[in-house]
């Protein structure tokens, strides 16, 4: 068990390794009435590819394991959380599948039917066909909201084969094509012990909560570790530009980039930050583009800029509702060519710096930023001196990501005038 | 005018101060815009810091001080809220208490003006900005079916008067009707409550106004004889069924905390009986819910559905209430809502934001600031007193938002309470 407090932020992080492989970490918060456990898995909608076979499984698999999760052989886990006093909930992301409860009283109890839930598996034919219903009734929901619609039409057309160009809950084909086997043997191979993290922030006692959680794994029998196999990276572009139509909808239009990660000169972290402050001065609700614009009537406050820097993918994108798409597009690209100043530059560092220490007060924020970061091999509290040590070369770098032969354009065409 | 009523909440939990201040006014249907637009007028510039982004940058060098703005109904009163975040002295790497404050009252008592009047570029771009945002609206299912299942439940009612503004007023705001609203809400009652290490007290001086005397319950309803079923046809590719019935229980009722319960075992969590039976039992939906509403005395549950199985599910909705109201669920439905709504007031109090919103409720209310009274209050409920609270709905109205033709099949003459 390894201690560390940062005394800068009054905050203490302990972290363990178990037995089985599980990694834990606890941030007490003694001040507090509530406790917020997750457990991540690194697995997620773009890891489609089968532990073993040279195949595919179909779209949205994970987020299916996700929603079968619950089911366990005493019964819905909903209902156990329930009479814990606990609430539940799951949700599935590009790179991994998170499970979390949050509760007043019995959190040992509760830890331990997280982890029971998570590294068990228990379904049938029935049960899988059942499912499929509710789900695609979610893939409609979500077919009528047109921004979702228009984001996952750019995450199409930025990829071709890569199982990023899949929306994270498949289709109603790909949901229609799952089998028992499929999922049992995506939970063989990714929901083992050594693949997942168990974060917890609330009033609980460290070194009791590590004593329960080693003898929930000690009692369990695990499966070899099968390492999961990661998409290659792939450089071509589906779609350049592309144009769709939604019956209730505002006009709407998204610019897309998509980058190597080879592309990270030095700390990935530092490119990560660069491209956020870069995107915040150039483009956020304090820059010049943004009033300009607003006050022109191209863009309203649905605008937005943002970017995916991860270890294994470079994008960013730019969406709005706009009437004039061709004016928006043509500003977005001339911004490329502008240089920001070192006060802006420092006033969104302040700001990111009093935004990262306010996030630490929301037990529910400060385990996900945890969890994102340890996913990624990083840390969390590490992230905020890259932030501050950002120099004016770290964001100068950053407009060359944006090449005019790297993008994809969509536009959403609302029918509802 | 004297300083308003402040109550400050000693707490070192969190990392930063909160600052709420509310102010209580009646809905009127012509100036129900103007009142919505205030906020956004005077967050787009003040005497010092005269545009959004010179304001915005201004709370940016101040480590993320955050001042944000909301207009909301309870019962028949309208609440502008306005609130100031910032980091508290000991993780903040310079004390920002005072400036921080300072820019809220600015933002209140200073707002850019022209010659003694709001600018009229700025009333313009934020009108514009607003009536966007009420036409986007207009793509989201789940606003737009409420709001037309709404306007068939609370017909005639005043409780249709949209605090958002609406598309038709809008256009009709000009300098003159954005000085009457500011100078009635400055006029309003007004209540402040402080959450954090550090009391602002000192500070608040700046905040004049009367002290609050509000009613925030609205009884007001259509009588119907008959509950009526209606729908629309919509061009969404998912259906909406939504099933409103009415209550006199309000949330000053001694029959609140059971009807509160009644809505958690109905309709509340993943193991209610609308969950359990229209999601997981018979895979109708992926989203099936019960919503209460204590200000009004009204109880709304809602799925969306495949438009094949509208009638499905709205039969197995009615089902369940008629469940609730017969007793048909389980001591351990009722002790799991207990928890979960335990668990719901912890989670209010372990936010500031929640904390402050709640505390300023209960005292606008005359009520008890102690969670602990609400929750002793809660525990003591027994399932013969949510059977009794749930015996008060009354089916009223049964609609579907849907992208085909509805003709229900019911039979007109169904008891109104039980199905």
């Amino acid at each position: 068990m390894d201690i560390r407090t940062i005394d800068r932020f009054q905050e203490t992080l302990i972290t363990h390794t178990c037995t089985s492989g599980l990694s834990v970490v606890i941030v007490p918060k003694p001040s507090f009435t509530r406790t917020y456990v997750t457990a991540t898995m690194r697995f997620g909608s773009k890891h489609l590819h089968h532990p073993t076979q040279n195949q595919l499984f179909p779209a949205g698999i994970a987020h299916f394991l996700e929603h079968k999760m619950f089911e366990l052989p005493t019964g819905d886990a909903a209902s156990q959380f329930a009479a814990l006093g606990a609430t539940t909930n799951a949700f599935t992301s590009f790179d991994k599948t998170t499970y979390l409860f949050r509760t007043i009283n019995h959190v040992e109890e509760a830890t331990c039917l997280l982890l029971d839930m998570v590294q068990s598996l228990t379904i049938d034919d029935a049960s899988v066909t059942k499912e499929k219903g509710i789900i695609q009734e979610e893939i409609a929901m979500y077919e009528d909201m047109p921004d979702s619609v228009l984001f996952w039409r750019t995450m199409h057309n930025l990829f071709v084969e890569h199982p990023l160009t899949y929306d994270i809950a498949g289709t109603i084909e790909s949901v229609d094509a799952i089998t028992v086997a499929d999922l049992i043997t995506c939970h063989e191979s990714n929901y083992h012990p050594s693949n997942t993290l168990l974060v917890i922030v609330g009033p609980v006692d460290p070194v009791q909560m590590i004593s329960l959680i080693e003898a929930n794994q000690a009692a369990k029998t695990f499966q070899d570790v099968v390492v999961p196999k990661i998409p290659v990276y792939e450089a071509a572009i589906r779609t350049t530009y592309d144009t769709i139509t939604h019956l209730e909808a505002q006009d709407k239009l998204m610019v897309a980039y998509k980058q190597s990660p080879e592309m990270y000169q030095g700390s990935f972290l530092t490119y990560r930050f660069a491209m956020n402050v870069y995107l915040e001065v150039m483009f956020g609700p304090t820059s010049d583009f943004y009033e300009r614009l607003v006050d022109q009537g191209v863009i309203n406050d649905s605008f937005s800029a943002f970017s995916f820097v991860e270890q294994d993918m470079a994008l960013a994108f730019f969406s709005g509702d706009t009437k004039k798409p061709d004016v928006l597009f043509d500003e977005i690209k001339a911004t490329f060519a502008l240089v920001p100043t070192k006060e802006e530059i420092e006033t969104v560092q302040q700001r990111m710096l009093g935004s990262f220490i306010r996030s630490l007060h929301s037990l529910e924020a400060l385990a996900h930023d945890i969890t994102n970061y340890m996913i990624m091999d990083e840390d969390v509290f590490a992230a905020i001196d890259v932030i501050q040590g950002l120099t004016f070369e770290d964001i100068q770098q950053i407009p060359a990501f944006f090449d005019d032969e790297r993008k994809t354009v969509t536009m959403l065409h609302g029918k509802r005038h | 005018m004297k300083p308003l009523a402040h109550n400050h909440i000693s707490t070192t939990q969190f990392k930063t101060n909160l600052i709420v201040l509310r102010f209580f006014s009646p809905i009127d249907e012509a100036t129900a815009s103007a009142h919505a637009l205030l906020p956004d007028v005077l967050l787009a510039g003040t005497k010092q810091h005269p545009s959004r982004r010179l304001l915005q940058q201004a709370c940016e060098s101040l480590y993320d001080t955050r001042i944000r703005t909301s207009v909301m109904r309870l019962g028949n009163t309208r609440v502008t809220q306005f609130s100031v975040e910032y980091l508290d002295d000991s993780v903040s790497p310079m004390s920002v208490t005072k400036e921080a404050i300072a820019l809220l009252a600015d933002v209140l008592y200073h707002p850019y003006l022209v010659d003694g009047q709001f600018d009229t570029s700025i009333i313009e771009r934020e009108r514009r900005l607003m009536m966007e945002e009420m036409e986007a609206s207009q793509e989201n299912k789940n606003y737009v079916a409420n709001k037309a299942f709404k306007e068939v439940f609370f017909a005639g009612e005043e409780y249709l008067i949209d605090v958002d503004g609406s598309l038709e007023r809008a256009p009709l705001i000009d300098g003159a009707l954005l000085h009457q609203v500011y100078d009635e809400l400055l006029a309003s009652p007004g209540l402040i409550v402080s959450v954090g290490a550090s009391d602002p007290t000192p500070y608040l001086s700046l905040f004049q106004g009367r002290q609050a005397e509000v009613t925030l319950v609205d009884r007001a309803t259509t009588t119907r004889t008959q509950p009526q079923f209606s729908s629309e046809v919509c061009r969404f590719l998912q259906a909406s069924v939504m099933i409103g019935y009415r209550t006199p229980i309000c949330f000053d009722d001694e029959l609140y905390y059971p009807m509160v319960l009644a809505d958690s075992i109905l309709g509340g969590s993943q193991s209610s009986l609308l969950f359990d039976q229209v999601r997981e039992k018979n895979s109708l939906a992926y989203s099936v819910y019960s919503s209460y509403q204590g200000a009004k005395g009204a109880m709304v549950i809602s799925a969306g559905v495949d438009p094949a199985n509208v009638q499905q599910a709205a039969s197995l909705m009615l089902d369940q209430v008629a469940r609730l109201q017969a007793g048909d669920f389980s001591d351990e439905l009722l002790m799991n809502a207990k928890q979960l709504w335990m668990q719901e007031v912890e989670t209010v109090y372990d936010t500031n934001t929640g904390t402050a919103i709640k505390s300023i409720h209960d005292w606008a209310l005359g009520r008890s600031l102690s969670k602990y009274d609400s929750i002793q209050q809660m525990n003591e409920v027994t399932k013969a007193q949510v059977m009794t609270a749930a015996s008060t709905l009354t089916l009223d109205t049964v609609f579907a938002y849907s992208p085909k033709e509805v003709s229900w099949t019911f039979e007109p003459s169904i008891d109104s309470k039980k199905h």
